[in-house]
Order: structure tokens, then C-alpha cells, then sequence
């Protein structure tokens, strides 16, 4: 038997620790990037179809993996106070991101907005996820918020370009290739917690 | 006065047996939860599990919602009004136990 702590943290939490489903959106994000890489201009036909595969391959394998955690772990629905509070972040975090969006392209500045916005929102959603147990799961999150949050001061730390040293087009696209690269690794790591919190029949062992 | 024993004898034991304690701690976290997910989190078999069910519905502390997804059984489980209020209940008690507990000294 699981401790009880446990048991409440995944209850509650079970929709977010479906990893696999953040490699879909961890695909997408890299997708964009080397889209956002390589598109030229006037748009091209072989760039719109591109576009079309950044789109349809990580809806499928997301749908894909929802599949496969609804027959192998079972299905749970979220309380309404858990849905209320994932709603609240989910709009504040979107309000935000897109008044970064807005400063980034209004004002020269020295660090990026939207990025700072991002790491503060991941932070915001791992106080939301772990209230019950304290910080005690998903060390990946911090990570996270530590690594998007110095990607977003480089420029403040003498590196004001340091999407061109990796080959990318803007900064923009460097920040949506370091989300895809962090979200496989982060989904990577929640499944196999997962995973390991719902072993099969730890009972019969 | 009672001792902490006292009290610890005086749990609910429909609540208090392990596995119950922990199906319906899981349940009062979330709205519902079917069959497949309450085996994996408590790693009970699937006729211990049927059984804790069957005691927890007849207090009337979960009801089950039995029906077929793609031709094959599902079973979903939520905690009642009265389910939720009695673990809630029974948690704050066996915190207060644990206080008490730490408290007491036997008396000669």
C-alpha cells in the first residue's frame, strides 16, 4: 500500500503526471522551432505542408498515448475545485504570456518577457500540483523554472544573442525549442513516476 | 478523560481498515475514478477490491456507476456527500490522536 500522501497526490493529480502526453506537446514545440527555422519567404508549398505535420503528428500521438493511459491506469475525473483552480492558472498564465508577447515586440529590452512570464507561470503550476505534499514530487518542475528563467536573462548576463551560437532564427524559436526539449524530458520523468507509483498488483507480490 | 487508545478503539472501522482508508482518501481527491485506477493505486486484487467497494457502498459512503465502454465493463466510483464528510472526519481524528498521542503520559 501506497502512503497516503501518495495516494492523494496522484488522485489529484493524475491528469498531470500522464507523461507521455507532454512528449506530444514537448514534439510540437521542437516541430515549431525547426519550422519557424526553416520557413522562407514567400511561404512556400512544402512549408504549408510542414506546417500540416507540425499540427497532425503530435495531435495523434497525443491522442494516442490518452488511449493508452485510460486502458493501462484507468480513468479519473478531476474535482471541480481542481478543475476551478487549473482553469484560474490556465488564464492568468495565458493573460500574461501574451502581455510578455506584447512587450517583447513593443520594447527593445534586455531579457525576454515572455520567458520570464513562462518560467513564473511553470512555477505558479508546481505550487498548484504539489499544495498537498509540499514540493515533495516532480523535481523537474524547479528545474524548469530555473533553466527558462536564466535562458530568458542570457542576454542580461552578456550573451544577447545566444540563439544565433545555436543556429536559430530568433529568440523566439530558441525559447519554444528549449519548452519542447524541457517538456519530453519533464513528460518522460512523470510517466515514470507514474509508473511506478501504479506498479500492478503490488498486492499479489 | 479517554487515553489516545481509547479513542483509537473508537475509530470507525468501516473507514479505519487499511485499504478503505485508502480508496476513500483517493476518492475524496477527485470527482470519480473507475475500477482500473483504485487496483493500480491501492495494488489490490481485483476481488479484495470488489469486496472493500461492496462494504463502502453498503454504509453508503461510495456509489458505483456500472456500465459498458467499447463493449467491455467499466466500473466508476465516487465518494458520497456522506463519504467525504466521514474521511474527512476521520482524518481530522486520527490527527488529533497522533497529537494527543505525542502528549500523553501514563499515569502510575
Amino acid at each position: 500500500m501506497k502512503n497516503i500522501n501518495e495516494i492523494r497526490f496522484v488522485a489529484t493529480n493524475y491528469f498531470n503526471l500522464q507523461g507521455l502526453k507532454n512528449v506530444a506537446i514537448g514534439i510540437f514545440g521542437i516541430l515549431v522551432a525547426l519550422w519557424g527555422s526553416a520557413l522562407q519567404y514567400p511561404i512556400s508549398l512544402q512549408n504549408w505542408i510542414f506546417l500540416g505535420f507540425v499540427v497532425i503528428v503530435p495531435i495523434a500521438i497525443y491522442l494516442a498515448f490518452d488511449l493508452y493511459y485510460k486502458h493501462t491506469f484507468g480513468q479519473v475525473k478531476r474535482s471541480p475545485e481542481s478543475k476551478r483552480l487549473e482553469w484560474l492558472v490556465g488564464i492568468i498564465s495565458g493573460v500574461l504570456i501574451i502581455g510578455g508577447f506584447w512587450l517583447d515586440v513593443t520594447y527593445k529590452l534586455t531579457f525576454s518577457a515572455i520567458g520570464l512570464i513562462f518560467g513564473l507561470g511553470l512555477l505558479a503550476d508546481y505550487i498548484r500540483i504539489t499544495w498537498l505534499v509540499k514540493g515533495r514530487y516532480l523535481p523537474y518542475y524547479p528545474i524548469g523554472v530555473v533553466l527558462i528563467i536564466l535562458l530568458s536573462l542570457f542576454p542580461v548576463f552578456g550573451l544577447p544573442e545566444w540563439w544565433k551560437m545555436v543556429g536559430l532564427r530568433s529568440e523566439a524559436i530558441g525559447l519554444a525549442l528549449f519548452v519542447g526539449v524541457f517538456s519530453i524530458f519533464a513528460g518522460i520523468w512523470g510517466h515514470i513516476y507514474l509508473v511506478r507509483t501504479l506498479s500492478p498488483k503490488a498486492e499479489e507480490k | 478523560m479517554t487515553t489516545p487508545f481509547e479513542e483509537l478503539a473508537g475509530l470507525d472501522r468501516l473507514i479505519h481498515e487499511p485499504a478503505r482508508l485508502a480508496i476513500l482518501t483517493a476518492l475524496a481527491s477527485c470527482d470519480t475514478a473507475d475500477y482500473l485506477f483504485l487496483q493500480r493505486l491501492t495494488g489490490l486484487t481485483g476481488g479484495n477490491l470488489s469486496s472493500h467497494l461492496s462494504k463502502l457502498e453498503e454504509g453508503g459512503l461510495v456509489q458505483l456507476d456500472k456500465r459498458f465502454i467499447d463493449k467491455k465493463p467499466n466500473t466508476q466510483v465516487q465518494i458520497t456527500a456522506e463519504g467525504k464528510r466521514a474521511i474527512l472526519q476521520h482524518w481530522k481524528q486520527l490527527d488529533a490522536l497522533h497529537e494527543s498521542s505525542k502528549n500523553w503520559k501514563q499515569e502510575d
